[in-house]
């Protein structure tokens, strides 16, 4: 009994004593403490929601959220009051929300991941080639200055120079096409900003629209200070400017959505257009008067033409006039026009011009079938009455004359007998 | 007898006494219950001229002449201060270092003193105050003491 005593009474001070403590520690909290805490703890879930990587981390951050709801249940009442016009129950739900969408980026993110992982390495490998091109760029430029002040710079020379900056600006379009292609594979609305903007530096922002506004500024520079190129060259030129349209035409925007800040966007695009069509109204004069020249020294003389459809028609008005001058006065002369056109079609635009000038979408297959079968047309009408026909008649008539001479006099001695 | 003429100064003076009583009196409205408790207590580091502010309640003040009061003339002031508004609207000021829990009644752009509340001989190591109406609870480390704007509660 007297054991039992002194047990019960220990065991009543030690629960006195466990029951004491706890309530000393749970009663002496700051108010304020419990309200800086409860905003640490926000602030901590909330950075770790914004650099979280991996998706078990996701794991982590929803441990902390129910660690949270436990620990701040109790004094749901004092942060209602401080937090208002939140709420606790509101700031909890707001950082679960937060997570999920974390949580399901990551998950899109990890989907795309090998394409970024594939981008990256492109991106990488372009940007290496792309500081080789621009310090060829610069040399060139250089020359093209010096070329610009001394006018009796040689046509190899220049050729020679337009190779090199053939050759960079078929590489700028395929950089920019080839990291637009990867862009396209990536969900880039699945990526954090900062993720964003991590690709973004690879290829050092400014530069994209910087190489491709280079492209345009060196074709306008050149083409101001080359008139003596052939026709061939500018052709070449032309198919090169169209097919630049094409690629800022279907990209362009999206890489200044991607590159450019919006404060800025419309006034670099603008700039870029208005280059671009500077540079379109530049190799339209040159490409069309040049080939109006090259049809004038080969003596045909083409209805004046200054766009595609123009020049077409042309053709094919020439061509039609003179099958019909044909059909009513063949002969030797028609044929020998015909033969000056002919050459010329068959030893230079078809064999020199044709591919680019199809590649500009300035002329198609079917035009240049439309203009042979033309040519053919004309070669026939054109064709005087073959010498041969005549002889072979002339022939004829003189074997008919003898032979009927042959048979009269045969008759004659007949008759005689 | 009463003549009309007595009659009619009757009427104005009495007309005019109610008029003067009513100006007296001016508009009367008295809105009761009112609860002013600051939910937390206020923190804030006075600046060098001794001005502590929450901007968050709306309340700035110097607190040089109370440090005065607690250290004397010259003492460098607290690192921080932190003080809290009751139910009745009395504010309790206190700081680390300090003895005492100055309880003041707000006056028109000014806060009296109404109260000097000894708590601790040794100073006050981590003092934080907590709103638990109808008391203020002041927590210093694992002592606790329930405070009213006349003293020590029971």
């Amino acid at each position: 009994m007297e054991k039992l005593t002194i047990r019960t009474v220990l065991a009543t001070l030690l629960v006195l004593a466990v029951g004491f403590s706890g309530q000393v520690q749970a009663q002496f909290q700051s108010d304020f403490q419990i309200k800086q805490n409860f905003d640490r703890d926000h602030a901590e879930v909330l950075d770790h929601l914004k650099t979280i990587q991996a998706p078990d981390e996701v794991d982590q951050v929803n441990e902390k959220l129910d660690e949270m709801e436990r620990r701040y249940r109790d004094h749901a009442d004092l942060l209602n009051r401080v937090l208002y016009p939140e709420t606790l129950q509101g700031r909890l739900t707001n950082l679960q929300e937060l997570t999920q969408v974390t949580e399901e980026r990551l998950q899109r993110l990890s989907e795309s991941g090998d394409t970024i992982v594939v981008l990256e390495e492109r991106i990488a490998e372009l940007t290496t080639d792309a500081t080789r091109y621009q310090e060829q760029a610069d040399s060139l430029n250089n020359e093209l200055a010096a070329m610009r002040r001394s006018r009796d710079a040689n046509a190899a020379q220049a050729r020679r120079l337009r190779q090199e900056l053939d050759q960079r600006d078929a590489f700028i379009i395929n950089m920019v096409d080839s990291i637009f292609v990867a862009y396209e594979n990536v969900d880039l609305e699945s990526l954090s900003p900062s993720e964003r903007r991590g690709l973004v530096l690879e290829i050092d922002a400014q530069n994209v629209l910087g190489y491709i506004e280079s492209v345009v500024d060196n074709n306008i520079s050149f083409l101001d200070t080359h008139t003596e190129l052939s026709t061939q060259d500018f052709l070449k030129l032309y198919g090169t400017q169209v097919e630049f349209d094409r690629m800022w035409e279907n990209m362009g925007h999206d890489l200044a959505q991607i590159y450019v800040t919006e404060t800025r966007r419309d006034e670099r695009v603008s700039a870029i257009v208005e280059k671009i069509d500077e540079w379109e109204m530049l190799i339209d004069d040159a490409a069309w008067s040049t080939l109006s020249d090259a049809f004038s020294q080969n003596n045909i003389e083409l209805a004046p033409f200054s766009n595609s459809l123009e020049f077409y028609t042309s053709l094919n008005t020439y061509l039609d006039e003179a099958i019909a001058r044909a059909e009513e006065s063949g002969g030797e002369e028609e044929l020998a026009v015909y033969q000056r056109f002919a050459d010329f079609w068959f030893s230079d635009v078809k064999p020199r011009w044709q591919e680019y000038l199809i590649d500009a979408d300035l002329m198609t297959y079917e035009n240049f079938n439309t203009i042979d079968e033309k040519l053919t047309e004309w070669k026939l009408h054109a064709q005087p009455t073959s010498y041969t026909m005549l002889i072979l008649l002339g022939l004829a008539i003189v074997l008919i004359i003898i032979l009927l001479v042959l048979w009269l006099m045969a008759r004659g001695r007949d008759n005689r007998r | 007898m009463v003549s009309m003429k007595h009659l009619r100064l009757l009427g104005n003076i009495s007309a005019a006494m109610l008029l003067v009583f009513a100006v007296a009196c001016g508009p009367s409205l008295t809105l009761t219950d009112v609860d002013y408790a600051q939910p937390m207590e206020s923190v804030a580091a006075p600046d060098q001229d001794g001005n502590v502010q929450d901007v968050r309640y709306g309340i700035s003040f110097n607190v040089t002449p109370l440090n005065e009061m607690e250290r004397g003339e010259g003492a460098s002031l607290p690192e921080e201060v932190r003080f809290i508004r009751s139910t009745d609207g009395y504010y309790f000021v206190t700081a680390p270092g300090y003895s005492n829990v100055y309880v003041f009644e707000v006056e028109e752009q000014a806060l009296d003193l109404y109260e000097v509340i000894r708590v601790s001989g040794a100073g006050l190591a981590n003092p934080a105050f907590n709103q638990r109406s109808p008391h203020i609870q002041l927590v210093d480390g694992d002592v606790e003491y329930r405070l009213t704007k006349d003293g020590l509660a029971n």
